[in-house]
């Protein structure tokens, strides 16, 4: 969880500041910018270069980053939607069987009306209705608990299959419009400006903010938790059924999940996310947590592009995130030791002008 | 107030759990069998009755299977085709769902369906996946449950041949033979004149993706092909949009590939490749794409050229396994040792082939009949025995599926 959420002033970000304009209002802006920028720039390209170094001839072109692009959008939409109730303390690992189950449903829908619009129905009437339950249900027990997310996750999973039944869950080619572009980048566009106005604009953003910091504060302050969290629920409830329209018009179908299997498809939607709150510092968390899933998606291409195993992609992202975070947490103690020692400078000589 | 709230969702969540976690279908044909089968089956009342008739004298059984889970069109026609077997055979069955994909939750399954008193059981190759074959062996064993494996080779010499073959409860395992069909995908590339491949498979160290792998290997030496790269992670290899992910990766990271082969697992991965390969408008003259496992719309996928070759329908193993399951319970027994069966794969390389196999087995939805089932009872039929069985797993084939009909 970040500690600091000053540097969601800086960066990109900056430019799409409604209240000020386009206008940078002081050199320390702008110099927060240009860092800001670079971070959100130079870690997925860093991460790229690599391999354009060792295999120039498949990553030096335009169509390998499109290519990587377009495979990292549906996890981007999920992740984005988790980053508040993320912040607000709550790990929902349920959203993955949340987007199977709206998969199921739109993919059947579709089948019966015999139009691409089914995925949509589905995907986004599973969202409203799962969605408000559990923000319902977690108002109302006023308790944030992984045992609830596991209860969800084989609720959800077991209603999946019971829906899905003996029924196909292959789509051809006709109903998949919504995974290509441009309507895949399209909903990439408006969901990212949406959620980028929210996050820096909105009350309720301040209060997951106060929330992710101290709980007890926001308590003293009269920040609802039950009522921030319910919110958050629904936005990652939303979120999620967004990827699941473009995730299954992606891939032409969806496949039902048992148990607790469905948390994989969490997992990098999380780590993207962490990745966001890592770079949380110098560039908004919506650019960080898509950078972070730019990362995660060039390492596993770049890994098959060098012919290793595939096995051992998680053994690569596990070192790649410990040395993120490590490289993450010494900044920060450098930065937060070079401020000490400015304001115990700047005493000293207030001490001595005295 | 607040708390009546809590004391209900609580309830209705215990309640949808145990609705969903008990998901087991006894008898209904609900479960696994496509509604193509339960159509086909509904229509035969005729040959029903004659199948009751015939079968008046054989012991009741039940069996028990585990959930496949949605309709593909592997599984859908191999459990349309089982039940459709163990009712002609007088049988009944019950399913379990898997929890995980683990060794513990193969094992809590079979003890799931000991408890739900079957007679025998038929699994997948769950066990010799997840490396519990000896526990399986040794559960069915003391429960004196017969049971059967299919898409499953067990090789002599192995601690998994030594745990099964000396057990008296063991009844036969069907596989197939791998190293050809993956030799056929390959070799049907090299024929097109590809020479830069990308591989989706099995993870390796798993008996059936070795054997893949040794296929491929041999079409590749012998048409001076290279394999550059392969995608074996069961979370990509698993899922449409895990098909769509590997042939991302495979067209950013070598544009110098032109041919795909999808050992395994092509029911999932197939309609996602194909739609990346649709979306970057290549894969009908520059990229080849030969799969094993059929898939739902392979048919449309060979017409337009997205395929061109698929090797599958290998959907006949349980259906062997519960003829001698039926067999030895009613004390005719085809064979006193346990069974290694090798079945056949069914071939698909144009348009035409593909639209015989969906109309005499995805729309029909059998392979055999009930009355040629019901024929495969001792008590039924006399006359059959281990010779005329083994020459109904030969002749296997899609001409002879045409040819019976």
């Amino acid at each position: 969880m970040p500690e600091d959420n000053m540097g969601q002033e800086c960066g990109i970000a900056a430019l799409l500041d409604i209240r000020g304009g386009f206008r940078m209002r002081s050199k320390q802006q702008i110099k927060a910018f240009i860092a800001g920028t670079l971070y959100f720039i130079m870690i997925p390209a860093a991460t790229y270069l690599i391999f354009v170094c060792l295999r120039p001839a498949s990553f030096l072109n335009y169509n390998s980053i499109r290519l990587i692009f377009e495979q990292s959008i549906y996890v981007c939409i999920l992740a984005w939607g988790m980053i508040f109730s993320m912040k607000a303390g709550d790990n929902d690992l349920s959203l993955g069987a949340e987007r199977i189950l709206g998969c199921i449903i739109g993919i059947l829908i579709a089948k019966e009306i015999k139009s691409f619009v089914g995925i949509p129905i589905g995907c986004i009437g599973v969202g409203i209705i799962v969605g408000g339950l559990k923000a319902f249900t977690n108002s109302a027990i006023k308790m944030t608990s992984i045992i609830f997310r596991i209860a969800y996750t084989l609720i959800l999973s077991s209603a999946g299959a019971i829906i899905a039944g003996n029924k196909s869950l292959t789509l051809s080619s006709k109903y998949t419009i919504l995974g290509k572009a441009p309507w895949c980048y399209v909903f990439f566009i408006v969901l990212g400006i949406t959620l980028l106005v929210v996050e820096k604009y909105s009350v309720f953003s301040a209060h997951c903010k106060v929330l992710s910091g101290n709980e007890k504060l926001a308590k003293d302050s009269g920040i609802s938790k039950e009522k921030t969290t319910a919110i958050a629920i629904m936005i990652s409830s939303a979120y999620c059924a967004i990827s699941g329209v473009i995730a299954c018009s992606f891939g032409a179908g969806t496949a039902s999940s048992t148990g607790l299997d469905s948390f994989k498809l969490v997992f990098p939607a999380m780590i993207a996310v962490h990745v966001g709150f890592a770079l949380e510092k110098h560039i908004n968390i919506v650019f960080g947590v898509f950078a972070g899933v730019m990362i995660t998606n060039t390492i596993s291409t770049g890994l098959i592009s060098l012919g290793l195993a595939s096995e051992l992609k998680d053994t690569f992202m596990g070192f790649f995130l410990i040395c993120l975070m490590i490289t993450s947490v010494v900044t920060a103690r450098h930065s937060e030791e070079r401020a000490r020692r400015e304001v115990k400078a700047a005493g000293k000589k207030n001490i001595v002008n005295t | 107030m607040k708390k009546l709230i809590s004391a209900a969702l609580v309830v209705t969540m215990l309640a949808g759990s145990l609705v969903g976690c008990s998901k087991s279908a006894e008898n209904t044909g609900s479960s696994a069998a496509s509604e193509v089968a339960i159509e086909a089956t509904s229509e035969s009342t005729d040959s029903e009755a004659a199948t009751k008739e015939a079968t008046k004298e054989a012991v009741a059984w039940k069996v028990g299977l585990i959930d496949p889970g949605p309709y593909n069109a592997t599984s859908g026609p191999l459990f349309a085709q089982l039940e459709l077997t163990i009712n002609a055979l007088n049988g009944t069955f019950t399913y379990v769902t898997m929890e995980s994909n683990s060794a513990e939750a193969t094992i809590n399954a079979v003890k799931n369906l000991i408890a739900a008193d079957v007679d025998a059981i038929i699994l997948s190759n769950q066990a010799l996946k997840y490396g519990c074959m000896a526990e399986v062996a040794d559960l069915c064993e003391e429960s004196e449950v017969y049971w059967s494996m299919f898409w499953t080779k067990i090789v002599e010499g192995e601690p998994n041949y030594e745990a099964c073959m000396n057990k008296k409860y063991f009844v036969s395992t069907t596989f197939e033979d791998d190293v050809e069909s993956a030799y056929f995908c390959t070799s049907t590339l090299g024929k097109l004149g590809v020479k830069n491949i990308c591989e989706i498979g099995f993870p390796s160290g798993n008996t059936t993706g070795d054997m893949r792998d040794a296929g491929i290997n041999k079409a590749l030496d012998e048409f001076g092909m290279k394999l550059l790269a392969a995608e074996r992670d069961e979370t990509v290899t698993r899922s449409a949009e895990g098909g769509a992910i590997a042939g991302s990766r495979f067209l950013s990271s070598y544009p110098e590939m032109d041919g795909i082969v999808v050992a395994g697992m092509s029911q999932y991965v197939l309609s996602g490749l194909v739609e990346t390969l649709k979306s970057q408008k290549k894969g009908i003259d520059d990229i080849q794409v030969a799969a094993i496992d059929f898939h739902e719309f392979q048919k449309e996928y060979l017409e337009e050229g997205y395929l061109d070759a698929i090797i599958g329908g290998h959907i006949e193993g349980p259906t062997y396994s519960a003829i001698l399951i039926a067999n030895r319970i009613n004390g005719t027994s085809l064979s006193e040792e346990p069974m290694l069966i090798q079945d056949n794969f069914i071939k698909l390389s144009s348009k035409e082939e593909a639209e015989r196999w969906d109309e005499y087995v995805a729309e029909d939805g059998y392979i055999y009949s009930p009355e040629e089932i019901a024929n495969c009872l001792v008590v039924n039929n006399p006359d059959f025995n281990l010779e005329v069985f083994q020459k109904m797993i030969d002749d296997y084939s899609l001409e002879d599926i045409v040819a019976r009909r």
